[in-house]
């Protein structure tokens, strides 16, 4: 057994540490990383490390030392770490309806059936919502039509695109549309629509045919084939339109269940297939649903990680053949933990994006933190809702207690465990997930799912780092690489 | 006694540790981070003595288990304390860098300007606090202030 540690506190600047893989990652204040061994570690706590060292020259650079800390140079850091804390709210999500013509084994309080029209938003109650998206501080808003299925209600969708695009010739603002869709209501006509108003498009995919049929049921048993049909069609246009194939094509969106555990090359296969190159590996949330399909749907945290390190090596052997496609969780942790910069994903910042990075606006005109808080309401706990388009001024809605409270409580330096955890730099949490799981918007860190699964992805990022392999290190730096898709952008003047 | 001391019993183990050696907060961050595997408990059986107990959530089969619970929590206890004397020490540097990141830089370009400010709508409290959000605990609930130890003891023995 090794002898205790013997700090000699003065020789470090401010930092945290995490035992990964028989090292030791260590981050500082402003989020600069190192990864030493057990003997480095050692010296550097110790205070023994000689200043002609290949490991001072480490330290020194990436800041660790408290003889040489650099104030200005940690100050413009944690700044750009922290570009999005003065910007007001950026995805404004829009639930045009609630009916859907796809029953997900998933999905229960966030849809209605086909009959249900009452669950439609109005024009109006539109309008409303985005005369305050457009107050929004922020200079660049991206308006997502989710649903239900917002096909279904395309006549808003079209309504909202035309008044947000004449309104914003007043107001000035980077303006976006993108759309989440599962397609099977797509007609030429409509695309037309969205390919000339510049709509960014988004479906579901859960994987290769059979899976995905028997998740997402569509009356016609095919809801696999629409969905790669339309994703080929899109793909097809934006080619006609001159745009780059490598940078313009339609993402999907992947929910995994118990049963997509077992499949992660198949499910990989399928994305690479249908010409995605992001795969983004999310374990399913826990909104929505009966508890009865929660036992069937869900599983042990411990199970995702197993199979996130699996997908994620075979991403890589398939980087590796040249493929091209990336993992979208890994890509925003190693965005902050390479780059030094947050891409600004809003469930993972510190505080997190609820109420002001993003609001969501139900198809009745109530006005939500986040998406989940609509769903949330959906299943009677409406503690999540700001307000309505009626009646409610944009600075009413960013003043309310409820986003103070949600901001406070995913500040990650207010966090018990989050606060000395080596991960706190890069990580967030999720109030609503919180709320609905632990009963608090604060949660309890040491048993959160969410957690778990940040710090889960991290050691196996970290560890990956750790192995310094020049082929892992070289995918992982291309998975930084932000190409921003400007023909998307609305921009006046 | 300034080693911890442990004492086991068919479901838990006590670690007891010198008041003195770590300031509660330190105790108490280790502790928490228990709470996913053991029910915790931290009391103060005596003036100089700060004890957790760390009782397991699923069953255990022998001491050995619960050991490595303790040595688990002791390491983390270190882990703990090396991480607030480090913070402590560099307060003075990480309030400098947190005040330069965002007290006294150059306002962004996307700031309001003094034309925005004009027409901007003061007639709300920016500060109101209707759930209490800025209220100490005792204030919010009407509680007493907590006392010390020491306090505690004279009371008691009046």
């Amino acid at each position: 057994m090794n002898a205790p540690l013997q700090p000699n506190i003065g020789f470090p600047a401010y930092f945290r540490h995490r035992t990964v893989a028989g090292k030791v990652v260590l981050t500082n204040f402003e989020g600069n990383h190192l990864i030493l061994t057990q003997d480095e570690f050692r010296e550097f706590v110790e205070g023994t490390v000689p200043r002609d060292s290949e490991l001072w020259t480490r330290l020194e650079q990436r800041n660790f030392l408290r003889e040489t800390y650099r104030v200005h140079e940690a100050a413009a850091a944690l700044r750009e770490r922290k570009h999005f804390l003065d910007q007001g709210p950026l995805l404004h999500m829009l639930v045009v309806t609630l009916r859907c013509n796809e029953t997900c084994i998933y999905c229960h309080a966030s849809r209605a059936n086909m009959d249900q029209v009452q669950t439609d938003m109005s024009k109006e109650t539109a309008q409303k919502a985005v005369d305050i998206i457009l107050a929004s501080t922020n200079s660049f808003v991206t308006i997502e039509f989710q649903g239900g299925e917002p096909l279904v209600n395309f006549e808003v969708v079209k309504h909202v695109v035309e008044y947000a695009l004449k309104k914003n010739a007043d107001v000035g603002k980077r303006l976006e549309f993108t759309m989440v869709s599962n397609m099977a209501l797509m007609t030429e006509e409509k695309l037309d629509f969205l390919l000339e108003h510049k709509v960014q498009m988004c479906t579901s995919i859960d994987g290769p045919e059979k899976l995905h049929n028997s998740q997402r049921k569509l009356g016609t048993f095919d809801a696999f084939q629409k969905a790669r049909y339309w994703i080929h069609r899109i793909n097809e246009r934006y080619g006609e339109m001159g745009l780059d194939k490598t940078l313009y094509h339609v993402e999907a969106l992947l929910t995994l269940t118990k049963t997509s555990l077992t499949q992660h090359k198949e499910i990989i296969d399928t994305y690479v297939a249908l010409g995605c190159k992001t795969i983004f590996l999310r374990p399913v949330d826990p909104f929505g649903f009966a508890e009865r399909t929660r036992l069937k749907i869900e599983y042990p945290r411990s199970d995702y990680l197993e199979f996130y390190r699996q997908a994620v090596d075979y991403i890589l052997e398939l980087n590796a053949q040249g493929v091209e496609i990336l993992e979208r969780y890994a890509s925003i942790f190693l965005t902050k933990i390479l780059q030094g910069t947050d891409p600004n994903f809003l469930d993972l910042r510190s505080p997190s994006g609820t109420g002001i990075g993003a609001l969501a606006y139900n198809y009745d005109g109530s006005i939500y933190t986040c998406d989940e808080g609509r769903m949330l309401a959906a299943m009677g706990d409406d503690a999540l809702k700001l307000g309505h388009v009626d009646g409610s001024s944009y600075r009413e809605l960013m003043g309310h207690e409820t986003v103070r409270a949600v901001a406070l409580a995913s500040n990650l330096d207010g966090q018990p465990d989050c606060e000395q955890c080596a991960y706190n730099p890069y990580c967030g949490t999720v109030p609503a997930h919180n709320l609905k799981t632990q009963g608090s918007i604060y949660g309890h860190m040491p048993d959160n799912n969410i957690c778990m699964v940040h710090k889960g992805i991290q050691d196996y990022l970290f560890e990956k780092l750790g192995e310094a392999n020049p082929d892992t290190d070289k995918a992982f730096e291309r998975w930084t690489t932000i190409r921003p898709r400007e023909h998307f952008v609305h921009e006046e003047g | 006694m300034n080693a911890p001391q442990r004492k086991f019993d068919a479901l838990s183990v006590s670690v007891t540790l010198p008041a003195d050696s770590h300031p509660p907060h330190v105790v108490q961050g280790a502790a928490v981070s228990f709470i996913d595997r053991c029910y915790v408990l931290m009391d103060r059986p005596s003036e100089s003595e700060i004890r957790v107990t760390l009782c397991a959530k699923e069953a255990v089969e022998d001491e050995g288990t619960l050991a490595k619970v303790a040595d688990a929590f002791e390491a983390r206890l270190s882990s703990s304390d090396l991480y607030h004397r480090v913070a402590a020490d560099n307060q003075v540097l990480t309030d400098a860098v947190v005040a330069q990141a965002f007290g006294f830089g150059e306002a962004p370009a996307s700031a309001p300007g003094l034309d925005d400010l004009e027409a901007f709508d003061f007639s709300e409290d920016a500060f109101d606090d209707p759930l209490g959000i800025a209220q100490t605990w005792e204030e919010k609930h009407g509680r007493p202030t907590p006392e010390g130890p020491t306090a505690k003891k004279e009371e008691e023995s009046k």
